[in-house]
């Protein structure tokens, strides 16, 4: 399914690069650099982790 | 890690530091969660209607859809806590700094001198923010430009106000009484 991993992609390709955006304001504007990076952690992995299941899930059909 | 509002004064020793109470970051992500929520539910839901509904969750269509869904979520939540993260209220040695993210690119910054702070006032109202202890500080400024800063959700407001009325007494003494 060709299609459907485009739109998986292209979605992941959305929240990473929102992600950009709320890392600008983390590191810039943040007091706490832990608070920062733990964000910037768990926002990236788990938009790591859901792109994989739909990426996996896209093979299975 | 200097915030631009700090690093302009690096010398300057911070007092105290508060963000928003912990609830406050639950309601505004209510409607975050409950979306994350949405996909379970209606599994639940549709798994009233018999065998063939619920057959139709260990499909790899549905995983691909929450997937999806719960990418789309996570973005509306992050943004609710980069919003709630980056409010805060800087006491220092010469200032206090309201400092509240609107929106992203929307940024608010209030700073108020110590020695011209003349009225600091706490507003705790509702049965959440009084059992939970959290509630508004208002600072007002004295002078012809009065100038007045308020922050919603402040956890232990009574505390901020006591070290920003404190400072403000040091300061005036410093500057030779008024």
């Amino acid at each position: 399914m060709p299609l459907l991993t485009a739109i998986i992609i292209a979605i992941a390709g959305i929240y990473a690069l929102y992600g950009v955006v709320l890392a600008y304001h983390w590191f810039r504007f943040s007091t706490s650099t832990g608070i920062a990076v733990a964000s910037a952690a768990i926002y990236y992995a788990a938009g790591l982790a859901l792109s994989l299941m739909a990426l996996a899930a896209a093979a299975l059909l | 890690m200097l915030i631009p509002e700090l690093r302009s004064h690096p010398d300057e020793r911070v007092l105290l530091e508060v963000r928003k109470h912990w609830f406050v970051f639950l309601v505004a992500a209510g409607t975050s969660f409950a979306l994350i929520l949405l996909p379970f539910v209606a599994a639940i839901l549709l798994s009233a209607f018999g065998p063939s509904a619920i057959a139709l969750f260990g499909t790899p269509y549905w995983t691909i859809f929450a997937a999806l869904w719960l990418l789309l979520t996570f973005m509306h939540l992050a943004t609710v806590w980069t919003e709630y993260v980056l409010d805060s209220i800087i006491v220092t040695e010469k200032r206090v700094i309201f400092i509240e993210q609107k929106a992203l690119f929307s940024r608010e910054v209030v700073s108020l001198r110590l020695e011209l702070v003349q009225d600091v006032t706490v507003d705790t109202e509702g049965i959440f923010a009084t059992l939970l202890t959290y509630g508004t500080v208002h600072a007002e400024t004295a002078g012809a430009e009065a100038n007045l800063a308020v922050m919603h959700g402040i956890p232990d407001p009574g505390h901020v106000k006591d070290v920003i009325l404190q400072q403000s007494a040091v300061c005036i003494r410093e500057r030779g009484g008024r």
